[in-house]
């Protein structure tokens, strides 16, 4: 059933067979870059949906000539009947030159009615050498496509409707979706405790650590009355978020009672609240400011120490 | 006399004037020290309390101290101010007179008013105490009659609210504090007040109080000193005013009451007045405290006597206004910091 064009090696009939197969080029410069060319294509009749096509063609470049695979036509739908499913060079090296076998797979995705004549379009592939560019064609080729259902087919049997696309199974990669989702939610309430919330519940439940480290701040500014009295003020704070409420000299003694661990600070807690009860509400001049902050501090790691221990 | 050697003697004198008030009201101890703060305040009193608890002697032995005039009248509805200002009658040889009311019968002298349930009273007699509360003057019979030493305590009966007229929010403001004044609850107290004879005649009882302990006249005198010396810092006029804030503003300051939806609570808070006022007790407090400057104590003394009936809450609120203020308060007291 082949339809092969034979095997010849004189150039003039080498010529006379490619000519209708290449562009209007001196035939010389078609002559010196191709020394052979065999194109093999299947019968053209008897087909019908679902067969593949195969056409091949066997081109020997002389030289240096090579042939451009970029010009190859991809896979994918071509007309209304056909698609290309496949469409490849492999080379093979010869003493002066490559071979090309070229293979194109169609294949016939509709079913007419009743006999129908299709043509494949021509395909032009470049071979390019050292000084020029020379196309190759595979020319069209006419087939004929029979029904699958006698014409009137409608009436004596109910055609199926078309085949459900199948799933693809995706239930591995559904698991690793549902790992990889609860891995990043785990990271994410991981990363929100630990940035936002612990130090939240380090500030609620460790007061003084937390005015330590502002204490500390304030040290390493110059001494000045206004930063002692941003110290009291934050050791003030801490000793109201330990209390729950706030915490004034006349209440003192309660606060020593309802959290008794800082009991044995009681002189030095009444000795400041008195100190600063004169500097805030007496106006009292505040004097050896980086001393009395020093103090402070000393004062609240000792409140530190004691809030972390067990009562 | 310099300043600090007048308010030495003066402050004898109150805690002399409350010793003698305490001799007959026993266990009203806390009433009795915010009665003397409004009184050397000079800033008019609400009283708010049950029947029977003494507030009428309470007021009475005070007035007895200060010397003065001392007039009550009784709220009832159908109380017209023109009682207050005269009455009519015949006199022994048949012709009509008209003579002055209780408010005009000591005229300058006329050192305390006491309004027995001014809520029965209609709102036009609201309105002339009103007038006589914030100018201490009234107009009758053709010309002005002043009140320079007036102090206008004011009774509303809590238990009974039927056919009563509320004392608007304006009027409200006025009062320098409301005082509630509950029975005592100590079992000895309760015991000594049935038991001993000395409580059972009221009048053998006020006339152990000694008279005329200060001078009336010069109460006025007296406060423009504690004012102007007893001093008040930087901090704790913030401390005030934070309180004052946080009482139109709970939220802001992170206070939450329970069951209750704090942006929908409050309509007002403390007025300019309140606060003002607030201040002014609080520098009392402290002279009485012995001290020449304002603490934090000494504003939580006074607090809730000032701030309380300060607070008007939406009308759903209300009805709940005995609880909600005090907790309310309260919150405010633990929640601002002061420094």
């Amino acid at each position: 059933m082949s339809n092969g064009v034979g095997q010849h090696s004189r150039l003039m009939r080498l010529l006379s067979r490619i000519t209708p197969l290449v562009c209007l080029l001196p035939p010389v410069l078609v002559a010196q870059a191709i020394s052979d060319i065999r194109i093999v294509t299947p019968r053209e009749f008897g087909y019908t949906i679902g067969e593949t096509i195969r056409h091949e063609m066997h081109l020997s470049l002389a030289g240096t000539y090579r042939l451009d695979t970029t010009t190859l036509p991809t896979s994918g739908r071509l007309n209304h009947w056909l698609e290309i499913s496949r469409a490849e060079a492999q080379i093979e090296h010869r003493n002066n030159g490559v071979t090309y076998h070229i293979v194109v797979d169609y294949q016939i995705f509709n079913a007419p009615r009743q006999l129908t004549s299709v043509t494949i379009p021509q395909l032009e592939f470049l071979t390019t050498g050292e000084a020029n560019s020379i196309p190759v064609f595979l020319p069209a080729w006419t087939f004929t496509i029979g029904p699958i259902t006698p014409s009137d087919a409608d009436e004596i049997i109910s055609l199926r409707p078309d085949r459900k696309p199948q799933p693809i199974p995706v239930i591995t990669r559904r698991v690793r979706l549902i790992i990889s989702t609860l891995l990043l939610v785990g990271l994410l309430i991981y990363f929100v405790y630990r940035r936002l919330l612990l130090p939240r519940l380090e500030r609620d439940r460790y007061p003084f650590s937390e005015a330590l480290l502002e204490l500390r701040k304030l040290q390493r500014r110059d001494a000045d009355p206004e930063i002692y009295r941003r110290g009291l003020q934050t050791f003030h704070a801490a000793m109201n978020a330990t209390a729950g409420r706030v915490v004034f000299t006349a209440n003192l003694q309660d606060f020593l009672a309802a959290n008794s661990k800082f009991a044995m600070l009681k002189t030095e807690l009444v000795a400041l609240y008195a100190r600063s009860q004169d500097i805030f509400f007496k106006n009292a001049e505040v004097a050896e400011s980086a001393t009395s902050l020093q103090e402070l501090v000393e004062l609240c790691r000792r409140c530190r120490r004691l809030e972390r221990s067990v009562a | 006399m310099n300043a600090d050697q007048q308010l030495a003697d003066w402050h004898a004198q109150a805690l002399a004037i409350e010793a003698a008030v305490r001799t007959v009201m026993v266990g009203q101890d806390r009433p009795i020290r915010l009665l003397c703060i409004a009184t050397f305040t000079r800033g008019h009193v609400i009283l708010e309390g049950s029947v029977g608890v003494g507030k009428t002697t309470l007021l009475r032995a005070v007035a007895r101290t200060l010397g003065g005039g001392y007039e009550r009248i009784e709220g009832t509805v159908d109380l017209m101010p023109s009682d207050l200002v005269y009455h009519t009658y015949v006199s022994a040889d048949g012709k009509p007179q008209v003579a002055p009311g209780p408010l005009l019968k000591h005229g300058e002298a006329l050192a305390m008013f006491f309004f027995n349930e001014i809520n029965r009273a209609r709102p036009q007699m609201h309105s002339l105490m009103l007038r006589v509360m914030a100018e201490r003057t009234v107009s009758a019979f053709n010309r002005e009659y002043r009140f320079p030493h007036l102090l206008v305590v004011a009774d509303r009966n809590r238990v009974e609210r039927e056919e009563t007229f509320e004392v608007p929010a304006a009027a409200r403001d006025r009062f320098l504090m409301e005082i509630e004044i509950n029975s005592p609850t100590g079992v000895t107290l309760l015991q000594q007040l049935m038991v001993d004879t000395r409580f059972h005649d009221t009048e053998r009882l006020l006339n152990q109080v000694p008279a005329d302990i200060v001078d009336y006249r010069d109460l006025n005198g007296v406060s423009r000193v504690i004012q102007g010396n007893i001093q008040t810092s930087d901090a704790i006029q913030q401390y005030a005013l934070n309180l004052c804030r946080a009482s139109s503003d709970p939220g802001a300051f992170g206070i939450v009451l329970e069951d209750t939806e704090m942006s929908r609570l409050i309509q007002a808070g403390v007025s300019p007045r309140g606060m003002s006022y607030l201040l002014r007790a609080a520098r009392v407090a402290a002279w009485l405290n012995g001290r020449a400057s304002v603490l934090p104590e000494d504003i939580h003394e006074v607090f809730f006597a000032v701030v309380a009936h300060r607070i008007f809450f939406r009308p759903a609120f209300e009805l709940r206004r005995a609880e909600l203020a005090k907790q309310l308060t309260d919150r405010i007291l633990q929640s601002v910091a002061a420094p």
